[in-house]
C-alpha cells in the first residue's frame, strides 16, 4: 500500500477529517450495524475506523476513494468483531458477560435476522461487501462495480454465489444444524 | 423461515438495518466519546468494551491531532440542515448542494422547514441576521417553511423572498426568477422595485419577458404535487383569489374527423380529400401536421395524444407516440379530430417546426388551455422507473470527421444510376457555419440529419429502437451525421425486413449488415447501454371527449 502525506494537527487536516467524518460516518455505521446487529459494536467499529485514520497516515487508496476505503474497513472490522466475539465465547466464559444480550427466541423475526447475520458473517469479506451494498444500501450492480472498482460481471457473479451460499447456510440453520 | 423459497425476499426483509434516528444519535455519540477521550489524553485512555480502539501506542501527537480536529468538528456540530435523500447527511453553511439525482433532493432545516429541490437545482445556505437564507443558484425549489421564530429567506440573482410559515415555489431560470405561492403569504423584493406581497395562486416574475404559467403546472414535478395542489385549491378558494390571466386561443373549433385513419381517403361524406392522411394506428399523424402560421393553428386528423405531446413538449415518436405519456382511454391515440384555432392579435409568430421541437411557448400554453377547457384534461407529473438506453461515449471517444465526405465513401451506386438528390455519406462531423441545417430523417435502415445536438440524436434513436434514449455523451455543440445499419423492426410499425435477395430500387444501396448498436459504435464512437432509470413522465388523470363548438 502506498503512503501519502502524513496528517498534521493543523486546520487543513482538521477540516479534511471533519469533512470525511461528516460524509461517511453514517454509511460506516449502517454497515457495521447490519453486520454486528447491535449498537455498541457498531459504535466501536465507527470509533476504531476514524481513530485509525487519525493515528496512521492516510493511505493513498483512501485518498483516491475514501468511500470505498471506509466501506471496506467497516465490513472487515465488523466481521473481525463478530468473529472475535465468537472466539471469546468459546475461550473465555467471562467475556460472555460483555456480549450483547441473547435475542429472545420468542420473536421469530429477530431469530431470522440473527440467523441471517450469522450466515452473512460466514461469507468471504468481498462477498459481504457486495451483498450489503446491494441489500442494505440499495446500490445497483453498476453502482457497486463503480464503487469497488470491479466489473459488473464480477459483481453479479459474486452476488449470485453469495445468495446461493446464504440459502444453503440458512437451510442448514432451519434444519437444526446451525454451524454458525 | 423458508430459505429455499426466496433468498432475495429474506435479504430484503430481514437484513438488519439501523433506523435513521439511531444512526444519527449514535454517530453523534461517537463524536462526543471521541471528544472526551481526546480531552482526557492518551495516557489515561480507558480500553473500550470489546476492542482496544484507543491503541496503547497512541502517542500524544495523535491525541493532539484528535483534539484539534474534534474542537473544529464540535464547533460546527449544529449543522443548519440535513439532506434527507442522502441518509440525512449534514449540510453546513456555505456548502453547495446539488440535486443530481433524477428524483431530486430534499433538505430539512433545523426548524423542520423542508426544501424540495428539483433535479438539477443548486443552492447553498447562509446565515441571515434573523434566520437562514437559501441562496438558489439555479433550478426549482418548493419551500415548506415552518412557523419559526426567525425568518427564512430565499435569494436568487434578482429577487429576495422572505417568509414565515408558508409553502411556495422559487424558480431561478436563465432569464430571471419566478416566485409562486401555494399556501400563506410571502414578500418578494426585487432589485430596484417595491416589495410585493403574494398570496396563494399568485406569482411574480422578475423579467417582463417571462411568461405566466399556472402554479399547478409549475409544481407538478414535486413528489408532493397532489398535496400541494390540494393545498393550493383550498387556499385559493378560501381567500377568493381570482385566477391570473392565461394564454388562450381567441376561437377554437374541434370536430371529430369524418374519415377513419388508414382508410382509403373517402369518408362517410364521400369524396373527401384528406390533407395529410394519418396512417392507421399511428397516434402522431403526418409529419406535415399541424399547419401553423402567425395567427392560425390548424391540425387535421390529429389525435388528442399528439395534441398533448405538442402542448407539453413531449416527443411524439413516429408510429407509436410519446414514451413519456401514460394513462387515458384508447381513443386518445386512435380517434382523429379536426382542430382549428385562432391566436389572439399580437401573438408571437411560430411555425410547425418550432411547435414540434417544443419551442413555441405561447402556442403551447394556448394548446394546454384548450385541452383543459374542451377535453377537461387533467394530468400530473411523476417519476417512473423504466427501461431506457443511455447514449454514451465509446472507448476512445467520438469518431469525428472534419466532414463526413472526407472519411468514408459508401458503396458506389451501380453505373448509370440516376442520382436522386444528395447521397449522404456515413459519418459524424461537427456542424460549422456555412453547412446546411437540414431535415432530420430516419428509416428502418438509416438515419441522418444536419445541425443537430446529441439530444436530438438521442430522440431520433429513441424512435428507432422503441425506448427513451438519454443523452449522456456530455458532447455539446451541433453535428451533421448519417448512419446506415441492418434493418430495424421499429416498434409499433408493420414493417418487415426486406428479403435478402430482393432487387434494389435504383436509388437504393445494399443494406449495411451491422446492427444499429454496432454501427453507432464503429462509425460514431457512441454506445447505447441498456439500463433502468427513473424518468419524469406525465400521467393522464382525466380526459373527456371534446365539448360542442
Amino acid at each position: 500500500m502506498s503512503i501519502a502525506s502524513v496528517p498534521r494537527a493543523n486546520e487543513p487536516v482538521a477540516a479534511e477529517f471533519e469533512e470525511i467524518f461528516r460524509e461517511h460516518s453514517r454509511m460506516v455505521y449502517r454497515t457495521a450495524f447490519t453486520i454486528t446487529g447491535n449498537h455498541p459494536d457498531a459504535d466501536d467499529v465507527l470509533q476504531n475506523i476514524f481513530l485509525t485514520l487519525l493515528e496512521r497516515e492516510f493511505p493513498l487508496d483512501f485518498r483516491t476513494s475514501a468511500r470505498a476505503y471506509l466501506y471496506r474497513a467497516a465490513v472487515n472490522m465488523s466481521l473481525k468483531v463478530i468473529r472475535s466475539r465468537k472466539r471469546r465465547r468459546l475461550a473465555d466464559g467471562v467475556e460472555l458477560l460483555e456480549a450483547p444480550p441473547p435475542l429472545t427466541e420468542a420473536n421469530p423475526d429477530e431469530e431470522t435476522r440473527r440467523s441471517l447475520r450469522e450466515a452473512i458473517a460466514r461469507l468471504k469479506p468481498r462477498a459481504v461487501e457486495i451483498l450489503i451494498l446491494r441489500y442494505e444500501h440499495g446500490y445497483s450492480d453498476a453502482e457497486i462495480a463503480k464503487m469497488l472498482g470491479k466489473s459488473r460481471g464480477t459483481v453479479a457473479v459474486t452476488l449470485y454465489r453469495a445468495r446461493a451460499k446464504l440459502k444453503k447456510l440458512l437451510r442448514v440453520h432451519s434444519g437444526g444444524n446451525d454451524e454458525a | 423461515m423458508k430459505p429455499e423459497k426466496n433468498i432475495d425476499e429474506i435479504l430484503d426483509r430481514y437484513i438488519t438495518s439501523a433506523t435513521t434516528e439511531d444512526v444519527e444519535s449514535h454517530c453523534d455519540q461517537v463524536f462526543q466519546q471521541l471528544q472526551s477521550r481526546a480531552q482526557d489524553a492518551a495516557p489515561h485512555a480507558k480500553p473500550a468494551r470489546h476492542m482496544n480502539w484507543l491503541r496503547i501506542g497512541m502517542v500524544a501527537a495523535a491525541a493532539a491531532i484528535l483534539f484539534a480536529v474534534l474542537l473544529g468538528v464540535s464547533s460546527r456540530a449544529g449543522a443548519p440542515a440535513v439532506l434527507e435523500s442522502e441518509n440525512s447527511r449534514r449540510i453546513e453553511y456555505g456548502e453547495t448542494v446539488r440535486a443530481n439525482d433524477a428524483t431530486g433532493s430534499t433538505l430539512v432545516l433545523a426548524d423542520k422547514s423542508r426544501i424540495e429541490m428539483r433535479s438539477g437545482s443548486e443552492l447553498s445556505l447562509e446565515r441571515a441576521d434573523d434566520g437562514v437564507r437559501i441562496r438558489l443558484n439555479k433550478g426549482d425549489v418548493i419551500v415548506s417553511a415552518a412557523k419559526q421564530h426567525g425568518h427564512l429567506y430565499v435569494q436568487t440573482n434578482d429577487v429576495m423572498v422572505s417568509v414565515v410559515g408558508t409553502v411556495f415555489l422559487v424558480k431561478a431560470e436563465a432569464e430571471g426568477s419566478r416566485v409562486a405561492v401555494i399556501e400563506g403569504e410571502v414578500r418578494v423584493q426585487q432589485q430596484g422595485a417595491n416589495e410585493t406581497k403574494l398570496r396563494p395562486g399568485e406569482q411574480v416574475m422578475s423579467k417582463p419577458i417571462m411568461e405566466w404559467q399556472p402554479v399547478s403546472e409549475e409544481i407538478s414535478w414535486s413528489h408532493s404535487a397532489p398535496t400541494h395542489l390540494a393545498l393550493l385549491q383550498q387556499s385559493t378558494t378560501s381567500i377568493g383569489v381570482a385566477p391570473q390571466p392565461r394564454e388562450a386561443f381567441d376561437v377554437v373549433s374541434i370536430r371529430q374527423s369524418a374519415v377513419v385513419a388508414g382508410g382509403g381517403g373517402r369518408g362517410p361524406g364521400g369524396g373527401v380529400r384528406r390533407r395529410n392522411p394519418r396512417p392507421a394506428g399511428e397516434p402522431c399523424g403526418s409529419p406535415s401536421e399541424p399547419v401553423v402560421d402567425p395567427r392560425r393553428f390548424d391540425a387535421s386528423e390529429t389525435t388528442v395524444h399528439a395534441l398533448i405531446a405538442w402542448a407539453y413538449g413531449l416527443d411524439c415518436m413516429n408510429w407509436r407516440g410519446s414514451d413519456l405519456l401514460f394513462g387515458g382511454p384508447g381513443w386518445l391515440k386512435d380517434d382523429g379530430f379536426e382542430v382549428q384555432a385562432v391566436m389572439p392579435d399580437g401573438s408571437p409568430s411560430y411555425n410547425a417546426d418550432q411547435l414540434r421541437s417544443h419551442d413555441a411557448p405561447k402556442l403551447q400554453m394556448m394548446l394546454k388551455a384548450m385541452l383543459a377547457d374542451r377535453f377537461k384534461l387533467v394530468m400530473h407529473h411523476e417519476m417512473k422507473e423504466m427501461p431506457v438506453y443511455e447514449l454514451t461515449l465509446a472507448k476512445g471517444g467520438p469518431k469525428l470527421t472534419v466532414r463526413p465526405e472526407a472519411k468514408k465513401v459508401d458503396p458506389p451506386l451501380p453505373p448509370g444510376t440516376p442520382r436522386y438528390g444528395e447521397i449522404p455519406t456515413v459519418g459524424l462531423s461537427i456542424w460549422k457555419e456555412g453547412d446546411d441545417a437540414c431535415c432530420p430523417g430516419w428509416g428502418p435502415t438509416d438515419l441522418g440529419a444536419k445541425k443537430q445536438t446529441m439530444a436530438d440524436l438521442a430522440r431520433i434513436l429513441s424512435g428507432q429502437i422503441g425506448r427513451p434514449v438519454l443523452d449522456r455523451t456530455g458532447l455539446t455543440g451541433e453535428y451533421n451525421y448519417y448512419l446506415r445499419f441492418a434493418f430495424v423492426e421499429i416498434p409499433g410499425t408493420p414493417g418487415k425486413a426486406p428479403l435478402p435477395d430482393a432487387p434494389l430500387r435504383p436509388w437504393e444501396r445494399p443494406p449495411d449488415p451491422r446492427t444499429i448498436f454496432t454501427a453507432l459504435e464503429e462509425e460514431f464512437g457512441l454506445r447505447l447501454e441498456s439500463t433502468k432509470e427513473k424518468v419524469e413522465v406525465w400521467v393522464i388523470d382525466r380526459v373527456e371527449r371534446p365539448s360542442e363548438n
